[in-house]
């Protein structure tokens, strides 16, 4: 076995704990003693013994988690229907006595979601996802009421991602919420939620979203391979998701598009793309998605396509200073100056002159103190974050300047580069050029543009195998003749009227987005 | 699979590579050089150089930088190069270099001149647009020369030649041209600078015959030179005599027309030229009516006279005493008359001195300047 096989390879093991099957009991006292055995020193937990019937001689218990059950649902429609109203009006006692069951769930309770669960295992996971249980003497199920309610936060305007023009809705962390921003947008019922629970401990629900004859069914298979594959203790996050389930995780570059927009996640369905929701995180997931995805903001869409496409094109120019300014400069002054103006290289030199460490050397100081700021503005609070943007970057800069340890121009350059990097939408994929920045600041201090051009091609060449979901992460330029309708959506954003497919990625039954039913001299005139 | 990558990435980093890397403040970026031929004393020894080469490169500081001069006796530019890092804390970078000057004394030992030429354009640092200039006395004179406009030599030469077509004295200069014309046929003009006390003054141009320097062609001969091979825009500074009053005239030449002409004796060479003009001014209180169309072609007619007389003197003094063909005919018949060409290509150094060359010249002005 290869070392790298051997650190990165798959390793099997045996999973730890597999839940066994308990089946309900028609004990009352049996089934509830195992599941308090089951929920022992959980003090969270509510458990209300109760009698119903006119006579009060049927025992019920009644299971509940504090603070995740909405009080509303459970005094009103549970507790009071079990304890008084089911005592105002008699049913049959006959009937009552054999089939309880049915006369609680049908005629007693008045909650909108019910279901019945053969095992305690079941019901307890339903317990502690915020449900309720109702338990019955003498009947060998346990009644689930839907009683999920907790404190959420409010659904706001997303932190990421700001639009001047556009939606102000942000994704929130309760996943049915998410799902409902996004229904409220696909009014069709091919719209699809697929439930899964992921996470042997933390049971969390990842809800698998599409447009059903849009999506590439391939993508859904491979998605739900793997997604059922996954076998790990617990999900926080959207990203443990993201991780679990891309194509190349030794990749710098994201494979999957996250965002906390429910405007962008709809977009994308609309696409033909699929989205991926998972509780606890405002962040869904967008798959398939290459790299032009990652360079479009929501605003594009909504603003006249003349400025979308300068500023299209503008975010392109940016992404490319990112990478490459403080390698290109170490490269043309360290190796060749011939191609600088004599002017700017007198002007350059003399600016330098009395600099103790080599432009390299100088690159990678204040990219890193860059860095560090960056970092620390992250951490530190709001205001305070703020403060040491500006200490760091006008107060250090000009010190660094004025001691002599870095160049004036080599300050220029990481700012400009730090300012250009801020452009690009995607998040991810602008830590991405920050670590291709890196890699490109070293080539070019050893190997000058020789370097740069080593490993532009070498990122290139990666890029073009890397693939999201059998999709190329390049589309659409990589395969221009293919893909001709997608090139309106890429470095230039088309005037919508022209935009009349959807992207190749979706089925090719399903391309056309827009008919043309205007006048045919419709604009033609004046 | 990996181990193969990282095998290949080893190799292009740690073998190949150009582990040149010097940073942009250590090195001496040489902006002007000058050429000139060494004559050994009696107290050197045999292996010293024939030539004294002299380096100008700026000064790094932020203001009032001047050029550091620095030269050296050696053989050729390469190893002088070399030798000078040896007295010099700084890695001598020629990929800046502007200007070359030479002394004329190099011009007129063939065999020097072509080893200092191969010297040029063997340099892959060196650009095709470097100014390669002649000069009369040292060119060390003129590298030392601090001009009080731009402290900086190089540049300030560098930057004369670039307004070169705005300027009507200044034959190109630039070191590719020279070379092709040198490569084609072994003969070239080039230009002739002049140290001042505070500049240097580029005007007129040295004759190249095979290698070998001719003599000097002088600033107004070379100005209509440059017109006749249409490489100016700009015929400037000349003036015409009008009932006794010198009349500047700006003109503007075209591109000039040549043909052969039908001749059994000899060959016959037409250049036709015509030009624009401005009249800028004539004198106070004038008693002519410059509205008139009379004074219009009175000048036209004169400024015509006067300059089909200078240009023919030029071509007379190229032919007669230069006996060079730096009017381009060559080229002319070989593009154009090639059947004619193949008959005298061999004899033509002999040949071109004996051809006729006629000018025919048009002027039409164009403005007359402020009317009271």
């Amino acid at each position: 076995m290869s070392l790298w096989e051997r650190l990165f390879g798959k390793k099997s093991e045996d999973t730890d704990t597999d839940i066994g099957e308990i089946k309900v009991h028609r004990n009352l006292d049996k089934n509830f003693g195992i599941i308090k055995d089951m929920l022992k020193d959980c003090d969270d937990v509510l458990y209300r013994e109760i009698k119903i019937g006119i006579e009060g001689n049927q025992r019920a218990v009644v299971i509940s988690i504090d603070g995740m059950t909405d009080e509303n649902v459970l005094d009103n429609h549970i507790l009071k229907n079990l304890m008084i109203n089911s005592r105002i009006a008699p049913p049959d006692i006959g009937i009552f006595k054999r089939q309880i069951g049915d006369a609680v769930k049908d005629k007693t309770l008045s909650a909108a979601e019910m279901k019945e669960v053969g095992t305690i295992e079941q019901a307890v996971l339903d317990i502690l996802i915020g449900d309720t249980a109702v338990i019955l003497d003498n009947y060998d199920k346990i009644i689930i009421v839907g009683t999920k309610g907790w404190e959420m936060r409010d659904v706001a305007e997303p932190e990421t991602e700001n639009v001047i023009r556009g939606p102000r809705q942000g994704f929130i962390e309760t996943l049915r919420v998410n799902t409902a921003l996004i229904r409220r947008r696909i009014r069709d019922h091919k719209f699809k939620i697929k439930g899964y629970q992921i996470g042997r401990r933390s049971q969390t629900d990842v809800c698998v979203l599409y447009i059903e004859d849009l999506a590439d069914e391939d993508v859904l298979e491979e998605l739900d391979k793997r997604l059922k594959a996954i076998d790990i203790d617990a999900i926080i996050d959207s990203g443990y998701i993201e991780q679990l389930v891309e194509d190349n995780w030794r990749s710098i570059f994201p494979q999957i598009q996250n965002t906390e927009r429910p405007d962008v996640a709809t977009a994308a369905l609309y696409e033909g793309k699929v989205v991926i929701v998972v509780d606890n995180s405002p962040f869904v997931l967008i798959i398939p998605s290459g790299f032009n995805a990652m360079m479009q903001s929501a605003e594009d869409y909504y603003e006249r396509w003349g400025i979308a496409t300068f500023i299209r094109a503008l975010r392109y120019f940016a992404l490319l200073m990112a990478i490459y300014m403080p390698a290109l400069y170490i490269a043309v002054t360290t190796f060749h100056p011939q191609m600088l103006p004599a002017k700017l290289l007198i002007s350059i030199a003399a600016n330098r002159a009395g600099v103790p460490f080599p432009a390299v050397l100088e690159a990678i100081i204040m990219v890193l103190t860059l860095e560090i700021l960056r970092e620390a503005g992250i951490r530190l609070p709001g205001a305070i974050g703020q403060t040491i943007g500006i200490v760091g970057a006008v107060i250090i800069g000009q010190a660094a300047v004025d001691a002599g340890i870095v160049g004036p121009i080599m300050i220029i350059i990481v700012s400009i580069t730090a300012v250009a990097s801020f452009t690009i939408p995607s998040y991810n994929l602008a830590i991405a050029a920050r670590l291709l920045r890196l890699v490109l600041i070293i080539a070019s201090g050893f190997l000058g543009l020789y370097g740069v051009m080593l490993i532009t091609m070498l990122a290139l060449v990666h890029l073009c195998s890397l693939k999201s979901f059998g999709v190329p992460y390049l589309t659409p330029f990589t395969a221009p003749i293919g893909q001709r309708s997608d090139l309106k959506d890429a470095l230039l954003k088309a005037p919508l009227l022209s935009m009349h497919y959807r992207e190749t990625t979706v089925r090719k039954s399903e391309r056309r987005r827009m008919l043309d039913h205007r006048d045919e001299n419709f604009n033609k005139e004046g | 699979m990996h181990k193969k990558m990282i095998i290949f990435l080893s190799i292009a980093l740690l073998l190949t590579g150009c582990w040149d890397k010097v940073e942009i403040d250590e090195r001496a970026h040489i902006s002007a050089l000058g050429i000139d031929r060494y004559t050994p004393g009696p107290d050197d020894e045999e292996t010293v150089g024939r030539h004294i080469f002299t380096f100008a490169f700026p000064e790094l500081k932020k203001e009032g930088a001047k050029d550091v001069v620095i030269s050296s006796v050696g053989d050729n530019l390469y190893s002088v190069s070399r030798i000078m890092a040896s007295r010099s804390n700084k890695e001598f970078f020629l990929g800046h270099l502007r200007t070359v000057v030479v002394g004329v004394d190099i011009a007129k030992n063939p065999a020097d001149f072509r080893h200092i030429l191969d010297g040029i354009e063997n340099n892959e640092f060196l650009s095709r647009r470097v100014v390669l200039a002649l000069t009369e006395g040292s060119a060390a004179e003129i590298i030392k020369v601090v001009p009080a406009m731009e402290n900086k030599l190089g540049e300030f030469i560098a930057e004369i030649f670039r307004r070169s077509d705005r300027i009507p004295r200044i034959v190109g200069g630039s070191a590719g041209d020279i070379l092709r014309d040198l490569h084609e046929s072994g003969n070239t003009i080039i230009p002739k600078i002049v140290p001042g006390k505070a500049d240097v003054k580029v005007a007129g141009g040295g004759i190249i015959n095979n290698f070998k320097f001719k003599g000097w062609l002088g600033e107004v001969e070379t100005a209509h030179l440059l017109v006749l091979k249409g490489e100016t825009k700009c015929l400037c500074g000349m003036s015409v005599k009008h009932k006794g009053f010198d009349i500047p005239v700006a003109l503007r030449p075209k591109k000039p027309r040549i043909s052969l002409i039908e001749d059994k004796d000899n060959i016959k060479i037409l250049i036709e030229v015509e030009m624009e003009g401005d009249v800028r001014q004539t004198y106070f209180e004038t008693d002519e009516d410059t509205l008139k169309s009379s004074f219009v072609s009175e000048i036209e007619q004169e400024m015509v006279e006067a300059t089909k007389q200078r240009a023919m003197d030029t071509i007379n003094k190229i032919q007669k005493e230069f006996e060079t063909d730096v009017l381009g005919i060559n080229k002319y018949l070989r593009q154009s008359h090639y059947k004619l060409w193949k008959e005298v290509e061999r004899d033509w150094q002999d040949i071109f001195p004996n051809i006729d060359i006629d000018v025919n010249i048009d002027i039409k002005i164009r403005r007359i300047g402020l009317v009271r």
